[in-house]
């Protein structure tokens, strides 16, 4: 009999997507000269939880790899062996396989097996070498004395989940294929639907629960270590994982615990209402409501007559609490808050650590449900309706009498208030921090650094900027390219940047932040510098129109002409020119911009500008004739009615504005747009000065109407691009203004005076 | 106002079924001429509101319109087809169209009728010499002494000529 997994396979695609994630970004980070044990757990609980899952779901190409990858590190995370550079490749090649492997299960990929048999058996070999050459120096951390302690004897219940609820025959042939690894007794087949057993054998608490979460409901999995006889050191690392039910809270287990020693830590159970919660949440949600707090040592002695060793021992028995409480949670999405214990001596172990923080700071943002993108676009939509509705019950009102309707004018501005926030919190829904990005990359530097072989260093800076969901999945392709043709254009050999005075190391600079309504995201590198005379040349090779008089600005933006590339010879990594082309198309599909800054031989800085979000915008709606058009805010730099003598004329036609001693074009907007009606004179309307591209110019129009968040809405949909409209609105009474683009008006008014 | 939310397309009766390919027309009129489109592109029938004009765009399209959040642009076939005066008054029609995907509202001078047209009613349109474009018209159709221009309205509508589609950047 088996039982039908197919319908978890979305949560273990997810997952396992989730745990191959991390373990890259760990090993990543891994130092290897001075590797911390909480890194090289994790990552070994990553490898682990990868397994195990796909184990279970039959996907037994992924369990073979994971297996002795997961051999590996469980060797060297115990200490037996030392991680070299061989292994963190072979590891993260393994984590390459399992993802294409992954994605082959999802039908996205097709499964690359000589590549799974190939680092098997590379893994294999380190393992095997491993075994042969050093034993290693045990080392003799705090949690792995608390891992071996934990091991002997559990009592386990939990409450059996999908058709094991229903068959008790199923249950025990489950638990009778352990049977071989340790024993297991039945204590009672709990009225209550709960089981409670207890298992004796070679493992750990952490595995034990990882093993049941397979069987289980949920959050219903509790095991407790049992004080073994024979050990005699009982003192340390016992933990009570308690369940999210408060019924079955055992206070007399912790009790005994806290009798027992100091540093004993259980996760308590939190709270019924967190527990409805995970009820309601389904079946992927469900996970994660418990919070493990630590259980303050009974004070005797704990300040004077301990020293640093028991101190430490706390310590990392607090850190080994903290895999028990993720695999409670059958998930790396846990939330477990482990703070250091009293003692002053545990507190300055776990800051000289930091790696003994990490769980808490994972806990604190990973308090997430899953909502497909959908529904929020859907909850965007409807609030951005809900927007326009109350901005034209505001207009209606605006009419009224504040004295007889003083109620009605009160209750509408707090409507007001209410749907902005609402708004706000809406829209932060979607956004999401950079970092998701920025991730990737040193994955990207390290291997192609490998491969040119340079010295690369990256740096990413303001990871925590947010940004839109869409956005984000936009971006990523275009930044990757800046990044590869940093690292292959910009950067150069290490012999020439000795040369040049330069360290051999080249560094890479990844910076987001957040300027006026945009996000900025920098890639900067000190390497080369764009060569002004190449560019030049290749250019007229290639016939552009060039002159040797343009300005650097203008000279750089021509690397981004299709099939343009000035590298000598076409390489694997670049030089065949396409590329910076579609980047700056994507990047302007997404209302943003490029820009280049080069000095040469000093570095080159690419900053990408785009939008907060794809869907509101900050705008001034002002009139033109018997129109109204909206203007970006960020656009605009001032406006200003004019006077007389600040108005010019230039070679007849065309007018100028002084404005603080600069000349700007005037471009009146209802001649560009042929709206009727509109103001003629310039001393009677407004002039708007805006700045795109670094051009700044006057628009001409007939007045300022006001400020407003307006929900943009596409042209594109039912029509098709306007030149000069970025898209349009629907204003406080029901009315359609259009968005002026800027940068397209200002190119528009350009080619209009060409053409005159 | 006239409003018509959302014709519903009629059930057919099997016995018209067996007759023949009978389809479901609405009939409208451009000045003396009368045409008839394929009833299941149509969303809705309303009146003529204020439409927000678009800058440097041919004259039969009039500009787009707020559909409950929606923008739609609005083309005058009068304009387009040179045929009755384009006047705007509380009389004036628009049919909102759904067609390759797109709402498109069109002005017509009036709506007449929903007609069910049998195949033996409908003949084949006759080639014209010259500059006529007539692409777009899949036939002719009799109702007693009614002669009503059939015309594939999606086709039409996606046609280079609308300036509906492509890229405005060109003009």
């Amino acid at each position: 009999m088996t039982i039908d997994m197919s319908q978890f396979y979305q949560v273990f695609f997810e997952e396992a997507a989730e745990h191959l994630a991390s373990m890259e970004s760990l090993l990543l980070a891994l130092d290897l000269d001075n590797p911390e044990a909480e890194d090289l757990n994790a990552i070994f609980r990553a490898a682990h939880s990868i397994k195990g899952s796909s184990g279970t779901f039959g996907f037994s190409d992924m369990a073979d790899v994971t297996h002795v990858l997961e051999t590996m590190l469980d060797k060297i995370r115990k200490g037996e062996a030392v991680m070299t550079s061989a292994m963190l490749d072979a590891s993260l090649v393994a984590g390459d396989v399992l993802k294409n492997l992954l994605a082959a299960h999802r039908g996205e990929e097709v499964a690359d097996e000589a590549a799974a048999a190939e680092i098997r058996g590379q893994l294999e070999k380190l393992c095997a070498a491993m075994e042969a050459g050093d034993t290693g120096p045990e080392l003799a951390s705090g949690s792995d004395q608390a891992a071996s302690a934990s091991s002997g004897q559990f009592e386990v219940s939990f409450v059996p989940d999908g058709p094991a609820a229903q068959d008790q025959g199923q249950l025990m042939l489950l638990l009778g294929e352990t049977e071989g690894i340790f024993s297991v007794d039945l204590l009672e087949p709990g009225s209550d639907g709960a089981w409670r057993l207890r298992i004796k054998g070679d493992i750990t608490a952490e595995k034990l629960t990882s093993l049941l979460e397979f069987v289980a409901r949920s959050g219903t999995v509790s095991v407790r270590g049992l004080p073994a006889s024979d050990h005699g050191e009982t003192a340390y690392g016992f933990f009570g994982a308690e369940t999210a039910q408060p019924s079955q809270a055992d206070t007399t287990a912790s009790n005994e615990s806290q009798d027992q020693a100091w540093g004993l830590f259980e996760a308590e159970p939190s709270g019924a209402a967190k527990a409805v919660g995970a009820g309601v949440v389904e079946e992927n949600e469900a996970y994660g409501f418990f919070e493990s707090i630590v259980v303050e040592p009974s004070p005797v002695g704990s300040a004077n007559s301990q020293d640093a060793s028991v101190a430490q021992s706390g310590a990392g028995a607090a850190k080994s609490s903290a895999p028990v409480a993720m695999a409670a949670q059958g998930s790396s999405r846990a939330i477990a808050t482990v703070a250091p214990i009293t003692a002053a001596e545990a507190r300055k172990v776990a800051q000289e650590r930091p790696g003994a923080k990490a769980p808490a700071k994972s806990g604190g943002g990973d308090n997430s449900i899953r909502v497909s993108v959908d529904k929020v676009d859907q909850m965007i939509n409807l609030v951005g309706e809900l927007v326009i509705t109350q901005a034209m019950l505001q207009q209606s009102a605006s009419t009224m009498d504040p004295v007889i309707y003083e109620r009605l004018l009160q209750g509408l501005s707090q409507l007001e208030r209410n749907t902005r926030d609402l708004q706000e919190s809406v829209m932060s829904i979607r956004m999401l921090p950079i970092s998701v990005v920025f991730t990737r990359f040193p994955r990207v530097v390290r291997d192609l650094s490998q491969k040119l072989g340079k010295k690369v260093e990256l740096k990413t800076l303001g990871e925590g900027t947010e940004l839109d969901k869409g956005l984000i999945e936009r971006i990523t392709d275009p930044l990757t390219h800046l990044v590869r043709n940093s690292l292959d254009h910009g950067i150069e050999m290490p012999e020439k940047r000795r040369a040049a005075g330069k360290s051999e190391t080249g560094t890479i600079t990844l910076r987001a932040s957040h300027q006026s309504g945009n996000i900025v995201i920098e890639v900067s590198d000190d390497g080369a510098g764009l060569n002004r005379e190449k560019i030049l040349g290749k250019a007229k090779e290639r016939g552009l129109s060039v002159s040797d008089a343009m300005t650097d600005a203008e000279v750089w933006q021509l690397i981004f002409e299709p099939g343009f590339s000035t590298a000598d010879q076409v390489t694997e990594v670049s030089g065949r020119g396409v590329g910076m082309d579609v980047v700056k198309k994507n990047i302007a599909a997404m209302g943003g911009k490029v820009e280049i800054e080069s000095l040469f031989g000093v570095g080159t800085r690419m900053t990408v500008r785009l939008p907060l979000t794809l869907a509101i915008l900050d705008g001034m709606s002002i009139a033109v004739g018997d129109e109204t058009y909206v203007i970006p805010l960020n656009y605009i730099v001032e406006s200003l009615q004019p006077t007389a003598t600040q108005i010019r004329t230039m070679a007849g036609s065309e007018s100028v504005i002084q404005v603080r001693g600069e000349y700007l074009p005037v471009i009146p907007l209802h001649k560009l747009f042929g709206c009727d009606n509109a103001v003629q004179d310039y001393g009677r309307g407004i002039m708007i000065v805006v700045e795109s591209d670094g051009a700044k110019a006057a628009l001409f129009v007939d007045g300022l109407l006001g400020q407003h968040q307006v929900v943009i809405k596409s042209l594109e949909a039912n029509f098709r691009r306007v030149q000069g409209v970025s898209g349009a609105t629907i204003m406080g009474d029901g009315k359609v203004a259009l968005i002026i683009d800027v940068g397209g008006t200002l190119a528009m008014a350009r080619g209009l005076r060409a053409a005159a | 106002m006239l409003q018509m939310n959302s014709v519903a397309a009629p059930v057919r009766p099997d016995s018209e079924l067996e007759a023949g390919y009978a389809e479901e027309f609405l009939t409208f009129t451009l000045g003396d001429e009368e045409y008839a489109i394929d009833i299941l592109k149509v969303q809705e029938i309303r009146g003529y509101d204020a439409v927000t004009k678009i800058a440097n765009t041919p004259d039969f399209i009039k500009g787009v319109i707020n559909l409950r959040g929606t923008i739609v642009p609005i083309i005058d076939l009068r304009i387009k087809f040179r045929l009755g005066r384009a006047e705007y008054n509380q009389f004036t029609v628009v049919i909102i169209l759904n067609v390759a995907d797109r709402v498109v509202g069109v002005v017509v001078d009036s709506v007449s009728d929903v007609i069910m047209l049998g195949q033996d009613q409908i003949k084949a349109a006759p080639q014209f010499s010259g500059g006529t474009n007539t692409d777009h018209i899949t036939g002719i159709g009799t109702v007693g002494e009614r002669m009503l221009i059939l015309i594939d309205i999606e086709k039409l509508m996606a046609s280079r000529h609308m300036g509906l589609t492509g890229d405005g950047a060109l003009q």
